[in-house]
């Protein structure tokens, strides 16, 4: 048993292999926290690399976190007994007035790829419900996505609701989205822009790690 | 009008529809509401949109249906309206037409992501196109466009689900980006893949909407067209859209697309509408160069 099977099943996106893998290597007396960063996340990093450049596209990337969250069911309680705690925790969402949530899943299931806790509002969500389950879940980040030129607003009202509490260095906020462009972020004072969801984890690496 | 899309296109370049969806915003279309409802809540709204681009020279009308499936409604809480909802898109388009133009049946994506990599079956996403179809075809629409599509099996799907009900024709375009490898749709297909696959599906003409400009457009009918001559529809962008005091405004004007419009002939389509920010101005503008020729 090879880690690097293990990390290639997840590349491939094999729900199954990855899966079964996962349970060898934990049999194998491979420490959780090995695997979890030696092949899963580090296979979900290559994940992202080849979507940033075209290689792979949304299909493959989603397999590949389906493939990752299989090993995770597995993987999880193994982890929690060893007290191995999450990268760091992030709000995320598709803002208030938009129903459109493939994209913001796809940043969710790469984010939780890169081993972060990911707290997921869903759609539609209001600035306040950002705001208040950052503090609630004392996350350091509030990602939120959107797909409607008529929605975008709120994403300004949350920075803007962010400051007004005090929050804006606990809190960081990134946006992404069809219509949404790094000069519309640094217009409202959102701290990042991600192009695509690989660049989300990469400015929530930045953001919670430095 | 006599001739059906099909024979209308091979006696002239024909001009397409314009935006709905942006334009709904300026008649008061807040985030959140479902611009399909509008069919029932503000018919006259959407009455007055379809007589603007008729009046504009347009050669079709599209129907109020892009997003009107049970699984895009439902998440607005209206997939029980559903055959309402259709019904009366077809009703507004059809009075505006009239003898003067044809009516084409919009259809857009579900919004819901297919097996395996997504949560819903393919069976799932047929019966949600067959009912919109089946309503589509009993109001009566003279074809179909299938448009905005990313995932080239959701489109299958879609165009399989109209021809089980009608023997009108079918058009469908794909929404491509531009990115390290060129044209590509969301999930991947390159324009040249779309004009194969999408014929192969039973589509009569193909091509693309929202993109980002007319250039773009032209960039993605000219790559298609290299695997089906019937790679002619064009229905661009008016640019990309700029956020201004909160309103999104897009850069191109009816000038600039008119320009653009004649690049499209140029580079061979045959039908060139308008999405997102174009307005019957736009239209009309577009259409002097169009039928100009």
């Amino acid at each position: 048993m090879e880690l690097a099977q293990l990390k290639e099943a997840v590349i491939a996106g094999d729900m199954a292999r990855t899966k079964s893998l996962t349970e060898e290597a934990l049999e194998a007396g491979i420490e959780p926290a090995s695997i979890l960063n030696d092949a899963l996340i580090s296979g979900m990093d290559k994940v992202g690399e080849l979507f940033k450049v075209n290689e792979i596209y949304v299909p493959e990337v989603l397999l590949a976190a389906k493939s990752m969250q299989n090993a995770m069911g597995v993987l999880k309680p193994r982890l929690v007994d060893s007290g191995i705690q999450p990268r760091g925790k992030i709000v995320v969402g598709t803002v208030r007035g938009d129903l459109h949530d493939i994209g913001k899943n796809l940043v969710a299931m790469m984010l939780e790829g890169a081993g972060f806790e990911i707290i997921d509002l869903g759609n539609d969500v209001p600035a306040e419900k950002f705001v208040e389950a950052a503090v609630e879940n004392d996350a350091g980040v509030i990602g939120m996505s959107a797909l409607l030129t008529t929605t975008m607003h709120v994403m300004k009202e949350t920075v803007e609701m962010l400051g007004e509490k005090g929050l804006s260095d606990k809190v960081k906020t990134m946006i992404g989205g069809a219509p949404v462009t790094a000069s519309f972020a640094s217009e409202i004072g959102a701290a990042g822009y991600g192009d695509d969801a690989a660049t989300a984890v990469d400015l929530a690496k930045e953001f919670l790690e430095g | 009008m006599s001739m059906d899309l099909l024979e209308l296109v091979n006696s002239r370049p024909i001009l397409g529809d314009g935006a709905m969806g942006s334009i709904l915003q300026e008649r008061g279309f807040k985030s959140g509401d479902c611009p399909e409802a509008w069919n029932l809540d503000r018919p006259e709204a959407i009455l007055e949109i379809h007589q603007a681009y008729r009046d504009a020279g347009c050669d079709y009308v599209e129907t109020n249906t892009f997003g009107a499936s049970t699984i895009k409604l439902a998440r607005y809480g209206l997939d029980a309206k559903v055959d309402e909802i259709v019904a009366a898109g077809v009703d507004l388009a059809r009075r505006a037409a009239g003898d003067t133009c044809l009516v084409g049946a919009s259809i857009g994506p579900t919004g819901a992501l297919l097996e395996p990599y997504g949560d819903h079956t393919r069976d799932q996403l047929a019966e949600a196109f067959g009912r919109a179809a089946t309503v589509l075809e009993r109001e009566g629409v003279d074809f179909y466009l299938i448009e905005t599509m990313s995932d080239l099996n959701e489109a299958a799907l879609a165009i399989a689900a109209v021809k089980e009900v009608s023997k009108k024709p079918v058009a469908a375009t794909m929404s491509f980006t531009k990115g390290a490898k060129g044209h590509r749709t969301m999930m991947g297909t390159s324009p040249q893949e779309a004009g194969i696959e999408l014929i192969k599906a039973g589509a009569d003409l193909v091509g693309t909407n929202c993109c980002s400009g007319p250039e773009a457009a032209a960039e993605i009918i000219t790559e298609m067209a290299q695997s089906t001559p019937l790679a002619v529809i064009a229905q661009p962008n008016a640019g990309l859209p700029e956020l201004k005091d909160g309103r999104a405004s897009y850069p191109e004007s009816p000038e600039a697309m008119a320009e653009g419009a004649g690049n499209l002939l140029a580079c061979g389509a045959r039908v060139i509408g308008g999405c997102c920010g174009t307005t019957p101005a736009h239209m009309a503008s577009m259409g002097s160069v169009i039928k100009g020729r």
